[in-house]
């Protein structure tokens, strides 16, 4: 009886959902300034296309005309009262979606289903994980595993792999970060923007962090000049890093950091670290392609100085790596002040 | 090993390190210098290779480092791969020469050299995606087009551009996971990631039909995953304003040349992951085939209605987007020539009808809409030129780049089977409505409008815009040689 009105109520859930309307608790957003950027979508949607600033002056000239106050914080007597709405009020969708609300929401629920469907009965005919006759072990993993070591002078067997064997999809990966760094850059930085107060932290963080975070620092850099003798490397040691950076930042206060690694800064070395990537892997791209010879002595395994490049090329990821953590942090933080 | 072979390995690496430099500079003006000294060099590079490989007919692998390939990465280059690199470089020079102007007006001084970074790290995705034979090199390197496009686009900041290029960034997120759990699924049956292995592999499943069901829904996942980002027809919405919104150079260059590289990438799954014989029995090519004819329809019937110019041309490309669907549908050699005869014919006029437009709303003063725009070309006469010819061009006339693209999509069609009579009727329907939104457009910007300052004389815009014009008539009337070398292209592909 119970399952049965849990079932029903649901399915009426879903049809009222599929109808328009808002869960409830969500009528309206409070914040004046996403209820005016709200208007503002609606106004546009009906409308056609204009520029948020236009959008606002607009507005604030109807309001002057009809003597009304700016609804947000007016200084002068009480708050004037509401404008007449000229839209529909904000539980209807604006324009064309309003009307095929009910097909939207359907069909969103069908496809996820029908997907949801497909990929279960994809997983049910792959070949099972770790099996030894299943297609992924062949000659491609059997040789990274058994002369990995011999040809790449690498301990550990993954880093030979991506930072030898298959070095270029690693130079596009780092590119990525550097990608996204950058573009946070583009946003959010801007030279003159001014430094939050620091308030000091707070006093548990504080003193914990000050005993962990050299540490942690010291961790991140055993990761990563070990990555190719031991579990590690230059992505998981950077992360390490990166967040052993972040803490740094709350501990001793952005404004320490901000002298200490300023966006441009970090930036810098980030490019300097893929500079120096993309040289030594240049090289042995164009050593190795065109059978120069010129090899880089590989040492003995397991010394510290061995695998060639590899150690040099996973300070370079590590290095990239946590200071794009950093800066993701750093950057976000300065566009919330 | 000739030296000329390291040309693929060589243009990747400089236009990435290249972008490296830019945060250096501490004057923002080198950084535009800079990238586009460097794609100078890379289109003389490809230009010799081009001309090296055709000669001697022959492709090549590059083996990146000291492994072979399973094992080590590899790039693949014939002459197909080194045209388009070519036509690729050609449209970015361009592109970036005729909106410099635009790039120091609409992006912020502080922020122009982060944008020539980021354009540049396009460029260089789309290099390797052309040159690469690895699935998922070709992932990652999608990965970064994505991040750099979106920021293409927002780097205008206006209110429309951020919301725009928020929407571009969802579908795009959306497209590339589609591609990534295709590629996983390849892998999981295959167990190989390099192009030819897993030719073999998958021939090997077909044959001995085991793991049928995974196989076709990865063929899927990656065709939706790559139509939705190349934006076509059904999962095109996150275009227009994407397109529109953002400044010239960007526009340019993502529907000229960002478009293309995914469709580069569909064209080797076609050829040299599944084959041909794989699609015709699982019907993909049927698939491809009606996604591309609606396309054209409803791509086109939507541009009519938009007032505004830069979101008619973006609704033009998504239309054009389906022309080279409809060649990859068609299944036979002659449909894969008209598709990438169309990628070529589609960067260079597209481009140039941006960067025309572009000249002409700066002349406006900056309106866009047709209203504003009414004599912008006897304003900006070199810019009102490129967006004549380039429409014209689309529309078919003949002597321009997109009749020839048409024409040889009609040659295609007439040796198909079911598929004749729709593809013709698509082509011909397509060019009419092209024609019913450009002519009036084309007759607004000369017509006589409020009379206005010239746009002054820039060499910078004006030599590329001709530049432009040249390459759309050579493209145009040198047909025959053009097809030839797709044709060689395509055999050594």
């Amino acid at each position: 009886m119970k399952n049965h009105n849990v079932r029903e109520d649901w399915y009426h859930r879903f049809l009222r959902w599929a109808g328009g309307e808002e869960p409830e608790g969500a009528e309206g957003p409070e914040d004046p300034e996403r209820a005016e950027f709200q208007e503002y979508l609606e106004y546009i949607e009906a409308h056609g296309y204009m520029e948020f600033g236009a959008y606002r002056l607009m507005r604030f000239r109807q309001r002057r005309e009809k003597g009304l106050e700016d609804p947000r914080g007016s200084l002068h007597g009480p708050p004037a009262p509401e404008p007449e709405p000229v839209h529909p009020p904000r539980h209807h969708r604006p324009g064309k979606l309003r009307n095929q609300i009910l097909l939207y929401r359907v069909l969103s629920a069908v496809i996820v289903i029908t997907l949801a469907a497909i990929f279960l009965v994809v997983t049910m005919n792959l070949p099972l994980f770790g099996r030894a006759d299943s297609p992924a072990v062949n000659e491609v993993s059997q040789r990274y595993l058994e002369q990995g070591l011999e040809e790449t002078g690498a301990v550990n067997a993954v880093t030979g792999m991506i930072l030898d064997y298959r070095a270029f999809d690693t130079f596009g990966e780092s590119a990525v970060l550097f990608a996204a760094a950058m573009s946070t850059l583009l946003l959010l930085h801007s030279p003159k923007s001014r430094m939050r107060t620091f308030r000091g932290p707070d006093q548990v963080l504080s003193q914990v962090g000050r005993r962990v975070l050299p540490v942690i620092l010291l961790f991140g850099v055993y990761v990563v000049v070990n990555g190719h003798l031991s579990p590690g490397g230059g992505f998981s040691g950077g992360a390490i890093l990166g967040g052993g950076l972040i803490l740094a930042s709350l501990v001793l206060g952005e404004e320490r950091m901000a002298r200490m690694l300023p966006a441009p800064r970090t930036s810098k070395i980030t490019v300097t670290c893929l500079l120096a990537y993309g040289l030594m892997k240049g090289y042995s791209f164009y050593t190795g392609a065109n059978h120069v010879g010129w090899e880089v002595p590989k040492g003995i395994p397991g010394a510290i100085l061995s695998g060639g490049f590899i150690l040099p090329l996973n300070l370079c990821v590590g290095i990239i790596v946590a200071c794009t953590m950093y800066t993701f942090y750093s950057l976000f933080l300065e566009g919330e002040g | 090993m000739p030296l000329t072979y390291n040309i693929p390995m060589f243009s990747i690496l400089l236009v990435l390190m290249s972008a490296m430099v830019i945060p250096f500079f501490s004057k923002k003006s080198w950084g535009l210098n800079l990238i586009r000294g460097v794609e100078v060099v890379v289109a003389a590079l490809s230009a010799v290779l081009l001309v090296q490989l055709s000669g001697a007919g022959e492709s090549f692998t590059y083996q990146m480092g000291h492994f072979p390939a399973p094992w080590g990465n590899l790039l693949r280059c014939g002459p197909l791969e080194a045209l388009l690199a070519l036509v690729f470089s050609l449209v970015m020079i361009l592109s970036l020469c005729a909106g410099a102007e635009d790039i120091r007006r609409d992006v912020r001084a502080d922020r122009q050299g982060s944008y020539c970074v980021l354009m540049q790290l396009l460029f260089g995705s789309l290099l390797a995606m052309i040159y690469t034979d690895d699935l998922f090199t070709a992932y990652v390197f999608i990965e970064i087009a994505a991040v750099t496009a979106c920021m293409a686009v927002v780097a205008k900041e206006s209110g429309r551009s951020v919301v725009s290029a928020i929407r571009y960034l969802i579908f795009s997120c959306l497209g590339s996971g589609l591609v990534l759990l295709g590629i996983a699924l390849l892998y999981c049956i295959t167990g190989q990631l390099l192009c030819s292995s897993l030719e073999q592999a998958v021939m090997e499943l077909v044959a001995t039909r085991t793991y049928s069901l995974p196989l076709v829904v990865s063929a899927l996942l990656m065709t939706l995953g790559l139509s939705i980002k190349s934006a076509q027809f059904p999962f095109h919405a996150w275009l227009p304003d994407a397109h529109a919104s953002a400044t010239t150079a960007s526009s340019a260059v993502l529907s000229g040349l960002v478009l293309k590289g995914y469709l580069i990438i569909l064209l080797k799954l076609i050829l040299r992951v599944y084959g041909p014989s794989l699609l015709a029995t699982t019907y993909m090519d049927d698939l491809l085939f009606l996604l591309g004819l609606t396309g054209m329809l409803f791509a086109s019937v939507a541009a009519l209605r938009q007032e505004e110019v830069k979101s008619m041309i973006a609704y033009s490309s998504s239309a054009q987007i389906s022309y080279i669907f409809l060649g990859l549908g068609l299944g036979t050699d002659a449909g894969l020539i008209a598709a990438c005869y169309q990628i070529l014919a589609h960067a260079m006029t597209k481009s140039m009808i941006f960067s025309g437009a572009g000249a002409m709303i700066r002349a406006s003063g900056g309106g866009h809409y047709w209203s504003q725009l009414r004599g912008a070309a006897r304003r900006a006469p070199l810019g009102g030129l490129a967006f004549t010819v380039g429409g014209l061009s689309l529309c078919g006339l003949p002597l321009l780049a997109g009749f020839s693209a048409k024409y040889c999509l009609a040659i295609a069609a007439l040796d198909a089977q079911w598929q004749t009579a729709p593809a013709l009727f698509g082509l011909a329907a397509s060019s009419v409505l092209n024609a019913m939104y450009y002519i009036p457009a084309i007759l607004a910007i000369w017509g006589r409008g409020k009379e206005g300052e010239r746009l002054p004389w820039k060499w910078e815009r004006e030599g590329a815009l001709a530049l432009f014009l040249l390459c759309n008539v050579v493209l145009g009337t040198a047909f025959g040689p053009v097809r030839d070398l797709i044709e060689q292209g395509l055999n050594l592909f």
